[in-house]
């Protein structure tokens, strides 16, 4: 009988992807034979320069877009559309402006077919874990970029899913907020240890979260390096500015800047 | 109260600026459609199957019902030509004199009235009310007091155009003048901008885009003006109501005309379209979108 | 996108950050600007400027009159239940058809010349044709005000639907939405305040077809009020009508943008 954990484990094999460049009738390869796997309950980032098709993996992943060939399992199981067993973040935040925050945080558990008291108790749940639950009834245009986002992280949680992916859902919010933020995404992530795949830009960012990181490269787009992360959990503050992680950062950008320069 | 602005392709008080032609129905999901397919994704191969399957249904319609139901094709292609031989055209290009010259007019009063409302605020809560109040009054109402005041000559049809076509250019100038970023005005302010290149080099570029819109939408309803201007001429003294109960209407003649003004509204349509679209680099540029 | 809400003249209303305020002044202002008009039009009225103007003081007790003797509501009612039925089925027509445009391409590419030059052309030019396919009565009236109405809401429509972002959509599909729910949850929604829009203008774009339709067919209602004036060249109780239609259109209108408003009231923040 397969562990919950391996329920949670996620296999990439040899996906690639492209797309069709409308207007110079080129295709443009953005993954190229790509092969990973995520270790269930892991927090992984992904790293990678603009273009590198970290985005478009996350989505592969998640069914939003179906691979050109290769195939994705998760806990044994191919993907093919998505599913409430896979949250999403979105960079945008993604929330429907008409909707009070606590009925955002609901839409998902709609789609579960969950019941109006439920889907009401877990929301307020999942928005005190977020400390949201004083907004419950405010628009998300009248929040901040770190709130909204906030309510999206609340949004992917309150379908309680087995994987948490994450697409640069802090890039659209200021420093400040967002070491603030990710202090809190690991609160959460640490009591209740779903698998998390997080992709970035930001290097500091990625050490800081992860177990491990995946280093791509554009054109080719694909993985060069699978980095570990020597921290322990859990992560302490001090991190930020010690020495070890002022190494990595430089291990890591140095493997994304020849990865960005060999194909010229 | 503000003067709110016209949209462009989403007329009357909608949104801002006009959204390009690019804009694509929403994605669903649906996988690509390759093969034969596709030439059915084609606009021109569309367009010209079912404005092909229109023509041909006209065409039959015409002839199974004869020429006072409906004109046929050729029918109607002979009164284009009669329109120009039989002395109509000359006429008819008196009424584009009379209207190009209402028109011109209109935005005389209109657009230096509308950037002073979106500049001053007195000016507006002054002008707004009225604006927009004969906005949305119907205008056609209007008609019989232009009669008894100005006669049927040229100053009636002048009158009418220009009530018709002085409320958008109006409306939108006020609403691209207003709307200019007020951040560029303090960068332009704190380098000591004089008064006149302020407007020439801040306002007039940003506001370009809306003033032609409004431009735009100004003309479609001076020519809805003449149009109606004409056919209140006819109607008052009952010489409309003849034409209909008694003689049989040329309708090749009428088609031909209906489609010409059409084609003239259309065309001069498209035309400023593609100055607003020209000019909203320069609206970019000034800060405004 | 720019906000919608509606400004009535001489009404106060809550402010709204980016446009203009509405203080003590402004409305100051506004009865000052009323007050011009009325002013003006007496002194017009009483000078030898045109015959067409009657002062303010002649008009106003005599449509009074109207009103509560004649029969001008009753004309009224004549021509806003024309607007009313050709409105009606605008709307079903313009959302119908504005939503297959927004959401197919091919529909798209084939209608959008068709409407585009329905925008532009001037409706009044289909006045004979109207008359000679279905006659001068109630019928031909409101196919002419549904011809008024129904590319404003087509192209509202379509405008709505097209501007969803498509990350609201990829977002409902993440979270399992299946299709009949992506349109009323996501695109719907996220299209209504074009469609409303739309909706509320054309509101006044019915009442005018209407008043057009009563006077250019069979002349009835208030069109019938019109040209007995002209006809008997009675300019006070022309006047009269002139004010009273003007007040009643932008009555109706204020009370559209009204309900425009608390209908999007999410939208201000």
């Amino acid at each position: 009988m397969p562990s919950e954990l391996d329920q949670a484990s996620v296999e990439v094999q040899g996906v690639n992807k492209s797309f069709r460049h409308q207007l110079e009738d080129t295709d443009l390869k953005v993954l190229d034979d790509v092969s990973l796997s995520f270790q269930g309950g892991t927090f992984t980032c992904v790293v990678g320069p603009s273009g590198c098709g970290k985005s478009t993996l996350l989505r592969v992943i998640d069914g939003l877009i179906p691979p050109d060939s290769g195939v994705v399992t998760i806990g044994g199981e191919v993907i093919k559309k998505p599913s409430l067993d896979r949250g999403f973040v979105f960079q945008q935040f993604n929330l429907l402006p008409w909707r009070t925050v606590i009925a955002n945080v609901e839409f998902g558990l709609e789609n579960l077919g969950v019941g109006k008291e439920e889907r009401r108790r877990r929301a307020k749940e999942i928005l005190k874990i977020v400390e949201l639950e004083d907004f419950e009834r405010y628009y998300p245009g009248q929040l901040s970029g770190g709130m909204q986002q906030r309510v999206g992280l609340a949004r992917a949680l309150a379908v309680d899913p087995s994987i948490l992916l994450m697409d640069e859902p802090f890039g659209s919010v200021d420093d400040q907020t967002r070491m603030l933020l990710q202090d809190e995404l690991l609160g959460i992530w640490e009591k209740n240890q779903k698998t998390v795949i997080f992709v970035t830009h930001d290097i500091e960012e990625a050490i800081y979260l992860a177990d491990r990181i995946v280093v791509m490269r554009a054109r080719p787009s694909r993985v060069t390096r699978i980095v570990d992360v020597p921290f322990g959990r859990p992560r302490d503050e001090s991190i930020r500015g010690s020495a070890e992680m002022g190494r990595l950062k430089q291990e890591i950008w140095n493997e994304l800047k020849s990865g960005a320069t060999v194909e010229g | 109260m503000t003067a709110r602005p016209a949209a462009t392709d989403v007329s009357q008080q909608g949104t801002l600026l006009p959204k390009t032609d690019a804009a694509v129905p929403p994605d669903l999901g649906r996988a690509e459609r390759r093969d034969w397919r596709a030439l059915l994704n084609n606009k021109w191969v569309l367009r010209a199957l079912f404005y092909g399957a229109i023509a041909v249904a006209w065409q039959v319609t015409a002839m199974v019902k004869g020429e006072f139901f409906l004109p046929t094709i050729p029918a109607t292609i002979s009164g284009f030509g009669e329109l120009f031989t039989e002395g109509y055209a000359s006429s008819l290009l008196t009424s584009v004199r009379q209207l190009v010259l209402g028109f011109v007019i209109a935005l005389a009063i209109a657009i230096p009235l509308g950037a002073l409302m979106g500049r001053s605020k007195i000016a507006n809560d002054i002008f707004a009310p009225w604006v927009n109040t004969l906005f949305v009054t119907p205008k056609q109402t209007l008609l019989p007091i232009l009669i008894i005041a100005f006669g049927i000559g040229f100053w009636y049809r002048a009158w009418v155009v220009i009530l018709f076509a002085v409320f958008f250019p109006c409306i939108n100038t006020a609403a691209g003048v207003h709307y200019v970023d007020r951040e560029l005005r303090e960068a332009a302010r704190a380098f000591a901008t004089g008064r006149w290149r302020m407007l020439t080099r801040i306002y007039l570029p940003a506001a370009a885009p809306f003033i032609v819109a409004g431009i735009r939408l100004g003309f479609g309803m001076a020519v809805k003006g003449m149009v109606i201007a004409e056919l209140w001429i006819l109607a008052d003294t009952g010489a409309l109501l003849e034409t209909f109960s008694r003689s049989p209407m040329r309708l090749d003649l009428y088609y031909a005309l209906v489609l010409l003004i059409i084609g003239f509204a259309v065309a001069v349509n498209e035309l400023l379209k593609w100055a607003e679209r020209k000019l909203r680099p320069a609206a970019h540029m000034a800060g405004q979108v | 996108m720019e906000a919608m809400t509606a400004r009535i003249p001489g009404k106060r209303r809550r402010r709204r950050p980016p446009t203009r305020r509405v203080d003590a002044a402004t409305i100051g202002r506004w009865i000052l600007s009323f007050a011009l008009f009325f002013a003006l039009w007496e002194l017009i009225g009483r000078s030898d400027l045109t015959v067409a103007i009657v002062p303010a003081s002649e008009v106003l007790p005599d449509l009074w009159d109207e009103l509560t003797q004649g029969d001008l509501i009753e004309a009224t009612f004549g021509t806003l239940e024309i607007a009313a039925v050709g409105y009606a089925i605008s709307a079903v027509i313009g959302l119908l058809v504005g939503l297959l445009i927004g959401l197919s391409r091919p529909w798209a590419d084939v209608l959008d010349p068709i409407v585009s030059a329905m925008l532009s052309a001037p409706i009044a030019m289909f006045i004979p044709v109207i008359a000679v396919y279905l006659g001068l009565e109630f019928k031909a009236k409101v196919v002419g005000v549904v011809l008024f109405c129904v590319f404003i809401i087509i192209v509202n429509t379509q405008t709505g639907i097209r501007e969803v972002p498509q990350s609201g959509i990829e977002m409902a599909r993440a979270f399992g939405t299946n299709r009949r729910r992506i349109y009323t949850r996501v695109i719907f929604p996220w299209a209504s305040p074009y469609i409303i829009t739309g909706l509320r203008i054309a509101v006044g774009r019915a009442v005018e077809g209407a008043i057009l339709f009563d006077l250019f067919l069979r002349a009835e209602n208030l069109g019938l009020v019109i040209r007995n004036a002209t006809g008997t060249f009675d300019l006070s109780v022309l006047l009269g009508a002139v004010f009273f239609i003007t007040i009643l259109a932008a009555g109706l209108m204020g009370i559209a943008r009204i309900i425009e408003w608390r209908l999007l009231r999410w939208k201000s923040y």
